[in-house]
């Protein structure tokens, strides 16, 4: 399949692996990148030094295209720009911050842009700032959201495709053919999936995350917002959510200093594990060759019994 | 409510929808009787009528509703709220066909366990009672779609033909608007609620009554700020019940007063930008949505 942003980031489908903290790594993004969709290193986890390693890994795990994500508001270095380029990097995401940071410096080093943004005001901001394309994420994806005003992937998909031209990855909500088929409907030319990534064979987190996953229906996340009200995020319903709700943290910080017992040791009751409502439609944990290949093939028959309600 | 009347109801039917008169807007069955006589003298196709089911300040007579609604001989009725088990029982022995609206994949499993004939199912982006589950449609459909075996109608964010076709794609067999609906010219509500559904983007509403597990979108304004104020300070329902009573909504709505109460507005008004004529509207939602599949999409495969 061929479209603007297969063109735009050479890959064989129009599908982004979101880059989560510690789980974007090579191991996951290597799989996503020989499957045929984007494979993309994170950096939120601040440890830039081993992410730098894991760029490099990705090197020897694949010979497809691959991209990083700039989370700007985790990751601060002042020569990144030509860190990921002296890597061969040709395709960054930024997020978590002002787009006109990293734009226009990455664009002079060639790379392709995509920014993510959660309303039509990001939106707009990032395409003034000249990226190439945009990462637009609704509000029953995972992570960090404004709990005061959620919108929903259906309503601001389309709305953000009406006021700009670059193409828009949709994020939140998808994991197969079918969410991806109604993220075209609605005007996206690709999209993005975390939460299903995170319940692939390849992910490198603790089993009981992954069985958490399947496990859980649609309603089982949470927006958790600290006593702070700064940094809400959607996580999945757990015990330590529960404690929340009788105690909320002053901030995340703490528990945020504990996230690797949950991802790595299993300790679900150790931080909180950034999940989307879309769990609720995950029922097996895939290799993410499998997890590529079958939204690909939902996607086109998605499609085509589409034409044949409308009789054409 | 009260946009659910004849005028509207009329509009859409002659348009090849299916428009719903809302049973509660009258304020008597004889007046729901009366008004069902109003849509018939101003079309011959079929249409509904909505019956809700819901926590209220003063709950309505809704067995004699019932029985006005089959005596007057109307064959389509649309359930929302709790516990319709009564209801729909009642009217499917009537022969009349329901659809329940509902919010949730466990109580749209139940309403077709109780002989519901179709589902509506409501996102958290709708307008009126999301539920508490706050489970947007892009997850909720396909996640009915694949549990409930009858035809199942999307609810929530739809307003044109890209939503329509994204419905069918994620399973849903049509679609329900209603801020949609309320921005056109038949819709028989003050022009300035029209002007502000239009004016309005996709983060001018407030989830209200939250804490008190009765959660509704409303159009963001003076009192739904009030009624949040209140609601953060953990306030009981009687110290906004004065600020939510249905005769003051109604008293903004007759007056064009978008502060005076609360009225309800989905997320879609966001992608509201005209007021068309209903058939003007349906008929670009279904070009819309046909050329979305027979060009765009259909381009993706080829």
């Amino acid at each position: 399949m061929r479209n603007r942003v297969t063109d735009l980031l050479g890959t064989e489908f129009p599908i982004l692996q979101a880059p989560m903290g510690w789980i974007a790594r090579s191991q996951l993004a290597s799989a996503v990148s020989n499957a045929g969709a984007m494979g993309i290193i994170e950096t939120s986890s601040g440890e830039f030094d081993v992410i730098r390693g894991e760029i490099k890994a990705m090197r020897t795990l694949t010979d497809k295209p691959f991209g990083v994500n700039i989370a700007q508001a985790f990751v601060h270095h002042p020569d990144i720009v030509s860190l990921l380029a002296d890597e061969g990097v040709r395709f960054v995401t930024t997020s978590a911050g002002d787009p006109a940071v990293y734009c226009e410096a990455l664009k002079k080093k060639g790379f392709t842009v995509f920014h993510v943004v959660p309303t039509l005001k990001a939106a707009l901001r990032a395409v003034s700032c000249g990226v190439d394309g945009l990462v637009v994420e609704g509000g029953e994806g995972a992570g960090f959201k404004n709990a005061h005003n959620i919108v929903a992937s259906m309503v601001l998909i389309p709305l953000v495709r009406d006021h700009v031209d670059v193409p828009i990855i949709a994020a939140g909500g998808i994991a197969d053919g079918r969410s991806m088929a109604a993220a075209f409907a609605l005007g996206a030319e690709g999209v993005q999936m975390g939460t299903r990534m995170v319940s692939s064979q390849e992910a490198p987190v603790h089993a009981n995350w992954k069985q958490a996953v399947i496990a859980a229906s649609e309603t089982d996340t949470v927006v958790v917002t600290p006593k702070s009200g700064r940094m809400s995020m959607r996580v999945l319903r757990t015990g330590k959510t529960e404690q929340y709700e009788d105690e909320p943290p002053e901030d995340m910080r703490a528990d945020f200093g504990r996230i690797l017992e949950l991802y790595r040791d299993g300790n679900m009751l150790a931080s909180v594990a950034m999940t989307g409502q879309v769990a609720g439609r995950i029922r097996e944990i895939k290799p993410v060759q499998q997890i590529i290949a079958q939204t690909m093939e939902e996607f086109v028959l998605t499609l085509q019994s589409l034409q044949s309600q409308t009789g054409a | 409510m009260w946009v659910g009347r004849a005028e509207l109801v009329a509009a859409v039917a002659d348009a090849g929808a299916l428009g719903f008169l809302t049973a509660l807007t009258q304020p008597s069955p004889d007046a729901l009787v009366a008004e069902i006589a109003r849509v018939r003298a101003m079309t011959d196709r079929p249409f509904g009528v909505n019956l809700t089911i819901l926590p209220s300040i003063n709950p309505p007579p809704y067995e004699d509703y019932c029985r006005a609604i089959v005596a007057a001989g109307v064959n389509i009725v649309e359930t929302a709220g709790s516990r319709p088990a009564q209801f729909i029982e009642f009217f499917k022995g009537h022969g009349v066909k329901i659809i329940h609206k509902c919010t949730s994949v466990r109580h749209a499993l139940s309403a077709e366990r109780m002989g519901a004939d179709a589902i509506s199912i409501d996102g958290f982006e709708c307008a009126g009672h999301p539920g508490e589950d706050d489970v947007s449609g892009l997850v909720l459909i396909p996640a009915a779609a694949d549990k409930v075996t009858v035809p199942i109608l999307a609810s929530g964010g739809f307003g044109d033909g890209r939503g329509l076709a994204a419905a069918l794609a994620l399973g849903a067999d049509g679609i329900n608007m209603g801020t949609r609906f309320c921005a056109t010219a038949e819709a028989p509500i003050h022009r300035a609620f029209k002007l502000a559904i239009v004016a309005n983007d996709e983060r001018s509403t407030d989830v209200i009554f939250r804490s008190y597990g009765n959660s509704a979108r409303v159009a963001r304004n003076a009192i739904s700020q009030r009624v949040i104020a209140l609601e953060r300070e953990g306030r009981p329902f009687d110290d906004v019940a004065p600020l939510v009573k249905g005769t003051r909504g109604l008293e903004g709505l007759v007056a064009g007063d978008l502060d005076h109460g609360i009225w309800t507005a989905g997320q879609v008004q966001g992608l509201v930008h005209d007021i068309p004529t209903v058939d003007e509207l349906v008929s670009r939602i279904v070009s819309e949505a046909q050329a979305i599949i027979r060009d765009r999409l259909a381009s993706l495969m080829s």
